[in-house]
C-alpha cells in the first residue's frame, strides 16, 4: 500500500498548513463575535466581520483566491465597482431626518469642524511612515463613518481595508466611552448647562427640497463626493417625498441589510494573518483613536468659538456630535447635558451637527479623491 | 520619503474645502428656506 497517499491527503488539510498567525486571528475574530453578541457592540457589522475574519484564516479554503466565493463578493462589490458604501449611504439617507440641519443651518459648520481630526491624523500617519494615500484613508477614520472609510480606503489604500474598517466601526461602537471624558475636559459646567431654543418648525417643501439642493451644491463643488452624497440624498428623497414608501422601506430595511451582510463578510475576509498582523495595524488603531478624539474636540471647540459671537448661545456639547456616528453621538451629547441638568433636552439640536457630519465626511472623502487620484 | 509639499496641499485645500462646501450649503439652505417661507406666506394670504 502506498503510504504517500496519506501524506498527500494530510498535506492537503488545513491542519497541516495552520500557522500561529492564523490562530491569533481566530482569537481576534472570536473576540469580535463575543463583543458583538454579548455586549451588543455594533453587532450588525462585527458578527459578519468576525466570522469573515475567522473563515479566511482557515488555510487552503481558497475563499479569497481569485474566483473564490469571498473574492467574488469583495472584487465586484468593493474592489472593482465600490458599490457597497454608496448603497449603504442610500439606506442611511432613507433613515435620516435632516430637519435639524434645515432648522439651524449653522450646525453644518460643526459637522465641518469635526473633520479636524481627519486632517491632523493625516499628518500623524505621514510621520509614522505611511504614504500620502494611506494617511488619507487612515485619517478619515476620524469622521466615524464606516461606509465613507471603506469607500475611500478601497480607492486609496485597499490593502488597509480590513484594519481601517475594523478601527472605524470599533470606535463608532465606543462613542459613549470615548467622547464623554473629552467633552467634560473641554467644556465648563456652565457651558454644559446651556439650554437651547426650541427648533423652528420646518415645512414639508423645505424637507423635500433639501436633498435636491444638497446634491446640486455639493456635487457641483466636489464631483468626486457624488457617489456618497448622491446616494445619501436619493435615499432621503425616497423618505421625505412620501410617494415612494416601498422604495424607502426597501432602502432602509432589506437592501441595507443585504449589503451589510456582504460588507461585513468582505471586510473580514480582507484580514488574513499575513496582512493584518503587522505593526501597521496597531498604528492604524492608535491613529484612528487619535483621529476620532480630535474630531470630537474640533466640533466642541468650534461650538465654543461660535458662542463668542452668538446672541443665542449653543450648548457646546452638540459640537461633539459633529462626528457622523448617527444617532449615537447625538445621544451622548444629550446624556452628558442631562448629567448637569436633568431638564436640559438637546437631542434634536445635537442631531443637526450629527447628520451634518455625515455630509462633512463624505465631502472630505470626495476632496481626498480629487486631490490624490485625479 | 514624505512628500511634505503634497501633504500640506492636501491638508490646506482639503480642510478648507470642507468648510467652504458646507458654508455654501448653509447659504443655499438659508436662501431656499427664506424663499419657501415667503411663498407659503403669500399662498396663505391668498387663501385667507
Amino acid at each position: 500500500m502506498d503510504l504517500h497517499v496519506f501524506a498527500k491527503v494530510f498535506s492537503g488539510m488545513g491542519f497541516a498548513n495552520l500557522t500561529t498567525g492564523n490562530i491569533v486571528m481566530w482569537v481576534i475574530a472570536l473576540t469580535f463575535i463575543t463583543l458583538a453578541i454579548k455586549k451588543e457592540y455594533e453587532p450588525l457589522l462585527l458578527v459578519p466581520i468576525g466570522f469573515g475574519m475567522l473563515i479566511v484564516n482557515l488555510p487552503l479554503t481558497g475563499l479569497m483566491d481569485k474566483d473564490g466565493l469571498f473574492w467574488v463578493f469583495y472584487h465586484f462589490s468593493i474592489d472593482k465597482w465600490d458599490l457597497i458604501p454608496p448603497i449603504i449611504f442610500m439606506g442611511i439617507g432613507a433613515m435620516t431626518d435632516f430637519s435639524p440641519v434645515i432648522a439651524n443651518p449653522k450646525t453644518l459648520l460643526l459637522g465641518a469642524a469635526a473633520q479636524f481630526g481627519v486632517y491632523i491624523t493625516f499628518f500623524g500617519a505621514l510621520f509614522l511612515g505611511f504614504t500620502v494615500n494611506e494617511a488619507a484613508s487612515i485619517g478619515v477614520i476620524g469622521g466615524a463613518d464606516g461606509p465613507t472609510t471603506i469607500f475611500l480606503t478601497s480607492q486609496l489604500a485597499p490593502h488597509l481595508l480590513g484594519a481601517n474598517s475594523v478601527a472605524a466601526y470599533s470606535y463608532m461602537a465606543m462613542v459613549p466611552i470615548i467622547q464623554p471624558p473629552i467633552m467634560k475636559l473641554l467644556t465648563t459646567r456652565e457651558e454644559r448647562k446651556i439650554r437651547m431654543k426650541q427648533m423652528r418648525k420646518v415645512s414639508k417643501l423645505e424637507i423635500i427640497g433639501f436633498p435636491i439642493l444638497g446634491t446640486i451644491i455639493i456635487c457641483l463643488l466636489v464631483p468626486d463626493a457624488a457617489p456618497l452624497m448622491g446616494m445619501l440624498m436619493i435615499g432621503n428623497l425616497f423618505k421625505e417625498s412620501g410617494v415612494v414608501e416601498r422604495l424607502s422601506n426597501t432602502a432602509q430595511n432589506e437592501l441595507i441589510n443585504i449589503v451589510t451582510i456582504f460588507l461585513g463578510l468582505c471586510v473580514g475576509a480582507t484580514m488574513p494573518a499575513e496582512i493584518f498582523l503587522k505593526p501597521q495595524s496597531l498604528y492604524i488603531f492608535v491613529l484612528g483613536l487619535i483621529a476620532f478624539s480630535l474630531s470630537t474636540a474640533g466640533g466642541l471647540m468650534l461650538a465654543k468659538f461660535m458662542n463668542l459671537f452668538l446672541k443665542d448661545k449653543i450648548n457646546p456639547l452638540i459640537g461633539s456630535a459633529g462626528v457622523s456616528a448617527v444617532p449615537m453621538a447625538a445621544r451622548v451629547s444629550q446624556m452628558v447635558a442631562r448629567q448637569e441638568d436633568k431638564q436640559n433636552f438637546i437631542l434634536m439640536q445635537a442631531m443637526g451637527p450629527n447628520v451634518a457630519g455625515t455630509i462633512g465626511t463624505a465631502t472630505a472623502a470626495g476632496l481626498f479623491i480629487s486631490l490624490l487620484l485625479r | 520619503m514624505i512628500e511634505w509639499g503634497r501633504a500640506l496641499q492636501v491638508f490646506v485645500v482639503g480642510f478648507s474645502g470642507v468648510f467652504i462646501c458646507l458654508i455654501l450649503l448653509q447659504i443655499g439652505i438659508i436662501v431656499f428656506s427664506k424663499i419657501v417661507q415667503r411663498v407659503e406666506r403669500i399662498n396663505n394670504k391668498g387663501e385667507g
